[in-house]
């Protein structure tokens, strides 16, 4: 709209110049954040792509997502030609050429191969703890909402749980580190050095030394962390069933559990799924935690193979590649080119799947709005 | 749900079978009926939850409050051995060598600017010197293994010359790069410094790479030159060595005090263990061989204690400390009587204004001097150390100096003050920012482009740290310094920065991470306004800006104070970006530089644990310090998030 | 209800994992290698490829965040070989000692700590009296060692790293670092930040010397170069522990590791120094 055109607003040039400059300045800074995550996201994206794809058909690099990381053997004939092949294909290539001149020969760690290992990793810290944490954490906040009543220590309660849940992932690191790794009760036939006590049972004991670095004590550390959240969240859901379902319910005649299975839940449902993917999200992308308790930056075997050879206490208890901490190894490599795409392809891999969480639970989320509004 | 009892507890009612669970067990007084049960598992869980969470803070605890007392007999070894002393003597030596320095660096600057062709000779050959260490290396080694006279000679011409061409090859702008950075004012290589550098280099080369001591020789006589300030500088020089003897007198006597207190608490804990391990392998019928080096290893320890008259000693060192307020009072007027001979105005502008912070050096050093006099005369080796003086020393301590072959200490200031000024500077980005963008969304966005611009903000929330450090590292940091570097920003204090790893790019990375956490609570508080404010204000005729200002804001302020304490909360306990691009250099910012204070390297509480947890071994000192470190994070996080609770809280009623 | 009781046995399954019969460690075909940045970043990874590929049924894992991890680890029970880039302490050993058992040492191969800073800087040498002096804070000045008017970048490892202590022992007189140093993580990103920063120094481990935009200095008027390990100052071995004699896979991998001709050959490879070279250098010094 032209400002002269309009009589009754001619004399307030100054203060709708003003209101223009403060909406505007607003807008720019919403759009100021908009515009730095693109450029991160573009960045990264731009970088870690052509890992993603090759020149030639499928034109998908599935290796990259199949297999463990690699060796990159680098050298140059005689003539002074480049030439770079993963370890496990130039072994082949040197039966095949046993005469190839190969001058000033050296290897690169981890830049070849795929992140499959790193990712299986993670894939299982977030599946077992997110096992942990839903079954404690629904059952947890169902109990709170629903059996306890108002009182002041339950009230206290919540507040310490709330006030958990803003403490920084490296104080839980450092818990998960000190309980899980070194001080955990396991049963063993042998018992370590390292036990702080330990009895017998039967023929076994249980004895308290830790789980060392491995995948249940990364899982066990990370539940903790999400647990707060996670009941805070599905409490949160719950309570936001309104009363009148379950008065219904309780009129009927149904118990306690029916109400809470027939009246409740279904109608939290959406907003615990919310919570556990909003949780998933957390925790997949924290580094910290599992750095100190899950993780080793090389690994000869896929995690499942120690399932299928030595059975499940040692498949709990080895380390596990974890894909951010694979990225923070990766960050360290000495500055080759030809490291380059490993790191910025698994960065953008790792990227992706935090991101598609959060899509996911922002999605969910703005549904569950919809859908339930009462 | 007191309802709830009602149903559950009256299962005899038989005319609705259809809700009511089956009559179940009655044990030990428990009931059994599906309802008793799933009330007593998710009880159960519920308390397992609570259980564990409270387990976080009793180990916390339990870990942490282990070092005050170990701290405190570490501490109470530094007393009784005088090593505490000894640090205030270095403390004093430490801003006297300050001085030294910068008068050091004044001479330099002069010298150079006065003997500028001689000096360039050294710097030449230094570059000769590298060249014929790279390409000669095999000619030098075949030059060497001759013997033969004639043919020596033969081969030494031919070095010579070889030497001589390639160094007259390099570019001369290359050569004047080199110089230009220690000689700004140099224009062109003199040639007779040139050829002077390559007699030199060749000199080098001939005699397996010895450097020739004419090189010693031109500094020594450049110097001499110099004249009075050399004097002055010398005087100055000379007169610490009084102060500096006392030191390493100091030092050395009462390090070996501590060193042998250390050893016998070791050699006793060493002892005990020994014991232990002996009868646990005799137990596990250990070879015989294993067993008698234990009893070896634990016969040598007993014999290992060390005697030690801690009186004795420490009457020596109160002995050595009595010459103190005199060797000091001495030092301080040979340096202004040597800063009084130094010439008052130079024509080189770097040496004035060195010679001007000389100046200013010199002057607190005096006070440093003074405090640490009294200091001196006041310290007494028996007095206990309190626990207050322990968590004083943690909590107040300006230093981190952790792996040292001496003496490990433990200061949170540094790592306090780093974590506190990262976490300011990214707000001071971030609020702005986010409530400009909540204003925005909730008042005067269209409502389709809220609901796409809402979720893309929180979605932001989701980019893991490690990659957001990742992309600091890798491309944020250089941009920033050479940003900073270009003249047309030159005009921002504290431009430009000289570290690419500093508190303004974590600061950055981390204002991005709050952001989104700020914008999604301050946007709820938004939203909590009642439409009746609003509508009042715009129907008294204040504009759209004008009511979100004056009165939408200020209505939902509580809610917004929250939203940036629990970003800020968000940003302190952040690890893997601060760990990436703070620079981690443990001590406390000058805040003397003013907003110069943001390119500086710090270093934070969650990266010290992130960075040192792998040397700890368990139990010990350094262990429990770092739970210490990880109590007091905890402490912060838990009074920020409570206060949003209470000031929520107290808005909503 | 079902599936609720379903996630229930899953959960107390999983509680109950514990006690499932258990193995005990080392009993198995695998090994455990944790330890030092230095030798776990580069070497083993390439070590543990080629020795792999010839013993199929053996699995390695490998963690590198420093050398004091080698020995938490080894105490723990939780690495069968720790690496570690400098020798063992005496309260580290005394921890081993205390349950009767012993720490045996291994060397791995030898190593060079070389001094680097940025390529514009005109510094070429350094005597270790100057070094000194920088690392612990009392020269802050380049020109104070004959460079330009600017002040000092110091980058040095952090403490868990053995290099760090190496370094403090060797070219600081055990004097303790000062407080102007920025600890960085690892090798690499000191080469990054001193190839980035005209006043930087730092020092990395042999195999890092070489790279744009920064060079190495001579220390003492020697230069880090493998014919020149014998008079360098800051040249040290790195070790492999093991606590007693190893046994079974750990020490067919460590025999290998340290004699054979292929894995000296990938240690020459990786830019460190095997044994016998370093050996036969020093031997030719002593004559």
């Amino acid at each position: 709209m032209n400002a002269s055109e309009n009589p009754f607003e001619s004399k307030r040039n100054w203060t709708k110049l003003r209101e223009k400059l403060g909406v505007g300045s607003f807008g720019i800074a919403t759009y100021f954040i908009l515009f730095c995550a693109a450029l991160i996201f573009g960045q990264i994206a731009y970088k870690g792509l052509p890992t993603f794809f090759k020149s030639e058909a499928p034109y998908v690099n599935t290796e990259f997502f199949t297999s463990n990381p690699e060796i990159l053997r680098v050298w140059h004939d005689a003539e002074g030609n480049k030439f770079s092949m993963p370890d496990k294909k130039f072994d082949v290539w040197r039966r095949d050429n046993p005469d190839a001149v190969i001058l000033d020969p050296h290897a690169l760690n981890y830049s070849a191969g795929g992140i499959a290992g790193p990712l299986i990793g993670t894939a299982l810290l977030v599946l077992f703890c997110m096992i942990i944490a839903l079954s404690i954490g629904i059952s947890a906040a169902i109990y709170l909402s629903e059996y306890c009543g108002k009182g002041r220590i339950m009230s206290m309660i919540r507040l310490s749980i709330l006030n958990l849940a803003g403490v920084p992932s490296i104080v839980f690191a450092l818990f998960g580190w000190g309980i899980f790794c070194h001080a955990a009760p396991a049963i063993v036939d042998h018992v370590d050095e390292r036990s702080l006590f330990a009895f017998s049972i039967g023929s076994n004991y249980l004895s308290f030394q830790g789980w060392g670095t491995s995948l249940l004590a990364g899982s066990c550390t990370l539940a903790i962390m999400v647990l707060p959240v996670i009941i805070t969240a599905c409490e949160e859901s719950l309570r936001a069933v309104p009363k009148g379902f379950r008065e219904a319910s309780f009129a009927l005649g149904s118990s306690q559990w029916q109400t809470i299975r027939k009246a409740v839940l279904p109608y939290a449902l959406p907003g615990i799924l919310t919570a556990t993917v909003l949780g998933i999200t957390r925790v997949a992308g924290e580094t910290a935690p599992i750095m100190l308790t899950a993780t080793s930056t090389d690994k000869t075997d896929m995690p499942m193979q120690a399932l299928q050879n030595e059975g499940v206490w040692a498949f709990f208890t080895q380390s596990v590649q974890a894909l951010p901490f694979h990225i923070y190894t990766l960050a360290k490599l000495p500055d080759d080119p030809l490291s380059k795409p490993m790191q910025n392809g698994a960065t953008f891999a790792f990227l992706l799947l935090v991101m598609g969480f959060a899509f996911v639970s922002i999605l969910l989320r703005n549904r569950v709005r919809k859908k339930l509004k009462w | 749900m007191q309802v709830a009892a009602v149903p559950a507890n009256k299962p005899k009612n038989k005319s609705a079978p259809t809700f009511k669970g089956k009559r179940g067990l009655r044990l030990m007084g428990l009931n059994f009926t599906t309802d008793g049960v799933v009330k007593g598992f998710f009880g159960g869980n519920a308390y397992l939850a609570i259980l564990a969470l409270l387990f976080i803070c009793v180990f916390l605890l339990k870990s942490g409050l282990g070092f005050i007392p170990g701290y405190r007999v570490e501490l109470g070894e530094a007393r009784i051995s005088g090593v505490e002393l000894t640090n205030k003597v270095r403390y004093e030596l430490t801003g006297y060598k300050a001085l030294l320095a910068r008068v050091n660096q004044a001479f330099i600057a002069e010298k150079r600017n006065r003997f500028g062709d001689e000096e360039s000779t050294i710097y030449l050959y230094e570059e000769f010197e590298a060249l014929v260490d790279d390409e000669f290396e095999d000619a030098m080694e075949t030059y060497l293994s001759i013997n033969d006279s004639p043919e020596k000679e033969a081969a030494c011409a031919r070095l010579c010359k070889d030497i001589a061409d390639a160094c007259n090859n390099i570019p001369e702008k290359k050569l004047l790069q080199a110089l230009t950075r220690r000689l700004p004012e140099l224009r062109k290589v003199s040639t007779n410094a040139k050829d002077q550098a390559i007699a030199l280099a060749q000199d080098y080369a001939l005699n397996d790479a010895e450097t020739p001591h004419a090189v010693a020789e031109i500094s020594a006589q450049i110097s001499k030159e110099m004249g009075n300030f050399n004097t002055a500088v010398q005087a100055i020089k000379s007169a610490g060595k009084p102060l500096i003897q006392l030191e390493s007198e100091l030092t050395k006597h009462t390090a070996e005090s501590d060193r042998i207190l250390k050893l016998n608490r070791q050699t006793s804990g060493s002892i005990t263990a020994l014991e232990q391990g002996l009868k646990k392998a005799k137990q596990r019928d250990e070879p015989p061989v294993i067993i008698a080096a234990i009893e070896k290893r634990l016969k040598k320890s007993r014999g290992s204690f060390i005697e030690i008259d801690t009186e004795a000693r420490i009457k020596a060192v109160y002995q050595a400390i009595e010459n103190h307020d005199l060797i000091v009072d001495t030092l301080l007027i040979k340096i202004s009587k040597a800063f009084n001979s130094l010439p008052a105005e130079l024509e080189n502008e770097l040496t004035n204004v060195t010679i001007e912070q000389a100046h200013k050096l010199n002057s607190e050093f005096a006070i440093i001097v003074a405090k640490q006099k009294e200091n001196i005369s006041a310290w007494r080796h028996d007095k206990s150390i309190t626990t207050g003086n322990t968590l004083a020393a943690f909590f107040f301590g300006s230093e981190w100096q952790t792996g040292s072959p001496w003496q490990d200490i433990y200061g949170l200031m540094p790592l306090f003050t780093g974590s506190l000024l990262v976490a300011s500077v990214s707000l001071l980005f971030a609020v702005p920012l986010a409530i400009g963008a909540a204003l925005y969304v909730n008042q005067f966005a269209h409502k389709r482009e809220a609901a796409l611009v809402k979720p893309g903000i929180e979605f932001i929330q989701a980019i893991p740290s490690v990659v957001l450090g990742l992309f600091g590292v890798l491309v944020l940091a250089g941009f920033l310094k050479d940003w900073s570097h270009s003249p047309l920003l030159s005009w921002i204090p504290g431009f430009p920065i000289t570290e690419r790893l500093n508190v303004l790019l974590a600061a950055l990375l981390l204002a991005f991470m709050a952001a989104p956490t700020i914008f999604t609570l301050a946007e709820d508080a938004l939203n909590n306004v009642p439409k009746a404010f609003t509508e009042a204000s715009l129907a008294m005729g204040a504009t759209k800006l004008q009511t979100a200002i004056n009165v939408i804001l200020p209505a939902s302020m509580p809610g917004i104070i929250a939203a940036i304490m629990l970003g800020f909360g968000r940003v302190v306990g952040e690890t893997m970006v601060v760990l990436m691009v703070a620079g981690n250099k443990a001590k406390i910012p000058e805040f003397s530089e003013g907003i110069g204070i943001v390119g500086q390297p710090v270093h934070t509480m969650t990266s010290i644990i992130a960075q040192e947890y792998g040397e700890v071994t368990e139990g010990s000192l350094h262990w429990q310090a770092l739970f210490m470190v990880g109590l007091v994070l905890f402490t912060i996080s838990l009074v920020i998030n409570s206060t949003c609770q209470r000031v929520l809280n107290s808005k909503n009623r | 209800m079902k599936r609720i009781t379903a996630t229930t046995a899953i959960v107390i399954a999983f509680a109950l994992n514990i006690s499932a019969t258990t193995t005990t460690r080392a009993a198995d075909s695998k090994i455990d290698i944790k330890g030092s940045d230095t030798l776990g970043a580069k070497l083993v990874p390439q070590l543990k490829n080629a020795y792999v590929k010839d013993n199929p049924s053996v699995k390695i894992d490998i963690l590198a965040q420093g050398s004091s991890h080698a020995f938490s680890n080894l105490d723990a029970g939780t690495a069968d070989i720790g690496m570690s880039s400098r020798k063992v302490k005496q309260q580290e050993l005394d921890k081993f000692e205390a349950k009767g058992k012993a720490l045996v040492e291994h060397v791995a191969a030898w190593d060079m700590i070389a001094v680097i800073v940025n390529e514009m800087n005109p510094v070429r040498k350094l005597s270790l009296k100057q070094i000194e002096g920088i690392f612990t804070g009392t020269i802050t000045n380049w020109a104070e060692v004959g460079g330009p008017d600017a002040t000092i970048s110091v980058y040095t490892r952090n403490t868990s790293s053995g290099t760090y202590k190496s370094f403090s022992k060797l070219a600081m007189s055990k004097n303790d670092y000062g407080i102007n140093c920025q600890k960085l993580e690892g090798n690499q990103p000191i080469v990054t930040e001193v190839a980035k920063n005209a006043n930087g120094i730092g020092y990395v481990g042999y195999a890092y010397a070489e790279g744009n935009h920064f060079k190495t200095v001579k220390v003492e008027g020697v230069s880090a170069k493998v014919s020149k390990i014998a008079k360098y100052p800051l040249a040290r071995k790195l070790y492999y522990y093991t606590v007693g004699e190893p046994s079974g896979h750990a020490a067919q991998f460590l025999e290998w590791a340290t004699t054979s001709d292929s894995a000296s050959q990938i240690v020459s490879e990786i830019g460190f120094i095997p044994t016998t070279v370093a050996q036969e250098s020093m031997g030719k010094l002593t004559k």
